[in-house]
């Protein structure tokens, strides 16, 4: 079944060319002969010599064969240009028109050539000129726009022409998603180290050369400002395809409503992109010095109150000192006092003895 | 607290806020084979070599294996080629992750947020990053890590173009790849990457000097300025000279790309980041040929960057602070949220 609805196409198409064909070698020979017809009578007009007082005969077929001439030329013009619709009928109605136009003229121009005829006449002929140019002319026209085509009619449906260079790119997208979807429903299994590794006594200790760098990275907070609470980074390249063929298509969009007549207005709106770029900017600058200067405030309550913790701490430990001060300065002299009373109770013992020996010398 | 981490193919660098300071550590990202035999693990102990020890031998890590790569003028192998893993080692992926374990250190708290740097799908070859990405997020989710990845050329936008309210165009100068994104209002609108950085230069003038690669690299690295002006026959000559082609190329993949999409009419200052833009002179050289390049996009400033090497880190750092501020955010609100519904519902009752 395919194949015979294929050959059948294949056939089709053989006919429309050979059909095509024949229409301009057709068209061609007639265009010749109009060449010919015209250069035979501007030929019979120097044979006869052509004047006022010449003969009807010798006029009637100078100018029949150049009028006729004329309209074949323009019948085969339009027979080799491609038509638009309703061109052959236009063909076949001026075709007509010279044809009466030209018996009227060869029946009546030798004893009947007066007016209204002669209006007629060269009334149908005119037609049948302006007929076949204008036909010509649409022709010609239609058939330089139509080889710009982004839209082709087949019947009453418009169907878009994908370039080479789209269907690439969709291609290319599709596959790209597919990879991505693919890799992303990869789960890997990572086990710790492979047992026939063993690990050298310095790794555990070294992670490797450190470098300190003072740094507030405030970029955090600009970034946090101009991405917004609510908005989410793309990145990857079908991400970012996307982001940048939706931007240029709003942009083509923008300058196909515009078209070329407003320019001026495109220019405009540039500009006017730009100033509120740089509105943006300047807000989004307001905002960081703004938050530089909270910042700023913060960290100087900080320090303030580091500071301030610091002063405590150390008069807390100027205080506990001087408590401990004291407290081993009353230990001294109760140490001493206790020393004293000892040396005393003592004293007082060494004499109730001595006397205790007197009295007994005694 | 959130970290940033930069895996790349020659440095893999972690970033991290302690009070005042950001610290960044910094391992080199590769390894270097060794005869195993008791001898040589007493030296590599004794002078504190980082190491691991396999059935087929011993392997330096880190910066350790580039200085041994030298002295014994042999090749330092390196887990990732052209800014991906590399397919061709198959210890790649265990030594990543022990280099990264140890760079990272463990989570302060529970899914503490962690951005991690991965190249753009290059331009210029047909590799696919995507592999690459999947893994490197797995690898430290399973450090207990809630793991966030970011193109390299928007770290590099975050890091130096707050100024401009993070509109701009980053590019990162890797040893494997070269990242570039052009990014409005932080919202990044192309992201492409050359499969060309440092390594495609030393390799270049290790050809034309007859030199090997490591001391290419050591002297790239040491190089005093890129300078048209040199001594005959010297490195330095030829590493100007690539760095020139590379700029070059860089320059006209970017104009080709702009060429393709719509960017706004504003203009976009550069900043130019990566471990291969550290040379002096470079900046300048850049500048000089984006310049004579007149882009398809206006450019207004090209920002010298104060340490190339660590800015992608700090791009990565930014982005996880913000969005731990972000869910910070989002906590409060809910908690907010939860209230008022609480205190509707005892009116409700009562009426």
């Amino acid at each position: 079944m395919q194949k015979d609805s294929l050959n059948s196409e294949v056939r089709d198409a053989d006919k429309l060319s050979s059909h095509g064909a024949s229409i301009y070698y057709l068209g061609s020979t007639i265009f010749i002969i109009g060449i010919v017809l015209i250069v035979l009578g501007s030929a019979l007009v120097m044979i006869y010599q052509i004047e006022y007082a010449s003969e009807k005969i010798k006029i009637l077929y100078t100018i029949l064969s150049i009028a006729v001439g004329i309209i074949l030329i323009l019948v085969g013009i339009n027979l080799m240009i491609r038509q638009a619709k309703k061109g052959y009928a236009i063909i076949l109605a001026s075709v007509v028109f010279s044809i009466l136009a030209s018996y009227l003229f060869y029946t009546n121009y030798i004893n009947n050539f007066y007016y209204p005829l002669v209006s007629y006449i060269f009334g149908l002929y005119i037609l049948a000129f302006l007929g076949l140019l204008g036909n010509a002319f649409a022709s010609v026209i239609v058939w330089i726009i139509g080889n710009k085509p982004v839209y082709q009619t087949i019947g009453k449906e418009k169907h878009h022409l994908y370039t080479d260079e789209e269907i690439q790119r969709d291609i290319e997208e599709a596959t790209q998603k597919s990879i991505e979807t693919a890799v992303n429903q990869l789960e890997f299994d990572l086990e710790a180290l492979p047992k026939d590794i063993i690990v050298g006594k310095t790794v555990p200790e070294s992670p490797g050369t450190v470098i300190r760098v003072k740094d507030d990275i405030d970029e955090v907070i600009n970034l946090s400002h101009t991405l917004g609470p609510l908005a989410k980074e793309k990145f990857g390249s079908v991400g970012i395809d996307r982001a940048s063929s939706l931007l240029a298509d709003t942009m083509s969009q923008d300058k196909k409503k515009k078209g070329r007549l407003f320019s001026h207005k495109m220019k405009s709106a540039e500009k006017k992109e730009a100033k509120q770029f740089e509105k943006a900017k300047k807000i989004n600058e307001i905002k960081r010095k703004k938050q530089k200067k909270i910042e700023a405030k913060r960290k100087e309550r900080e320090a303030s109150k580091k500071e301030k913790d610091l002063k405590k701490k150390k008069i807390e430990a100027e205080h506990k000192k001087k408590m401990e001060m004291e407290k081993a300065h009353k230990e001294a002299t109760i140490r001493e006092r206790k020393a004293k009373e000892e040396a005393v109770r003592l004293e007082k013992q060494k004499k109730k003895e001595q006397r205790k020996l007197q009295k007994k010398k005694n | 607290m959130a970290k940033g981490l930069d895996i790349g193919t020659m440095n893999i660098i972690c970033a991290e806020k302690d009070q005042e300071d950001i610290v960044f550590t910094q391992q080199r990202n590769a390894f270097m084979d060794l005869d195993s035999n008791d001898l040589t693990k007493n030296m590599l102990d004794t002078t504190k070599v980082l190491y691991i020890e396999t059935e087929d031998g011993i392997s330096l890590i880190g910066e350790d294996a580039f200085k041994f790569a030298t002295i014994f003028e042999k090749v330092a192998r390196r887990p990732m080629t052209q800014g991906i893993i590399s397919p061709k080692e198959k210890e790649a992926i265990p030594i990543m992750k022990l280099i990264v374990e140890r760079v990272l250190g463990k989570p302060g708290n529970q899914n503490e947020i962690l951005y991690i740097s991965t190249p753009a799908n290059p331009i210029d070859t047909d590799l696919n990053v995507l592999y690459h990405k999947k893994t490197m997020e797995a690898l430290t989710k399973g450090l207990k890590y809630e793991t966030h990845v970011i193109d390299e050329g928007l770290a590099v936008i975050y890091s130096e173009l707050s100024d401009y309210d993070f509109t701009g165009i980053g590019i990162s100068v890797g040893a494997g790849m070269t990242n570039v994104t052009l990014a409005y209002l932080a919202t990044p609108l192309m992201s492409f990457s050359i499969a060309r950085g440092g390594d495609w230069i030393d390799e270049q003038v290790a050809k034309a000097t007859g030199m090997p690669k490591e001391h290419i690299t050591h002297a790239k690295e040491k190089i005093s300025k890129l300078n048209k002006e040199v001594k005959l026959g010297s490195i330095e000559g030829a590493l100007t000279v690539y760095y020139d082609a590379l700029m070059t190329y860089v320059i006209k993949n970017l104009d080709r790309k702009l060429a393709e999409i719509t960017p706004p009419k504003v203009a976009f200052p550069v900043a130019i980041a990566g471990g291969s833009a550290q040379p002096e002179g470079f900046f300048e050289l850049f500048e000089k040929k984006l310049i004579e390049a007149k882009l398809k996009v206006e450019l207004s400033k090209i920002k010298h960057v104060k340490d190339p090497l660590l800015s992608v880190a700090r791009g990565c750092l930014i982005a996880a602070r913000t969005q731990e501020e972000k869910k910070s955010y989002d906590l409060k609100q809910q908690k907010e949220l939860k209230k008022e519904e609480q205190k509707e519902q005892p009116k409700e009752e009562q009426s």
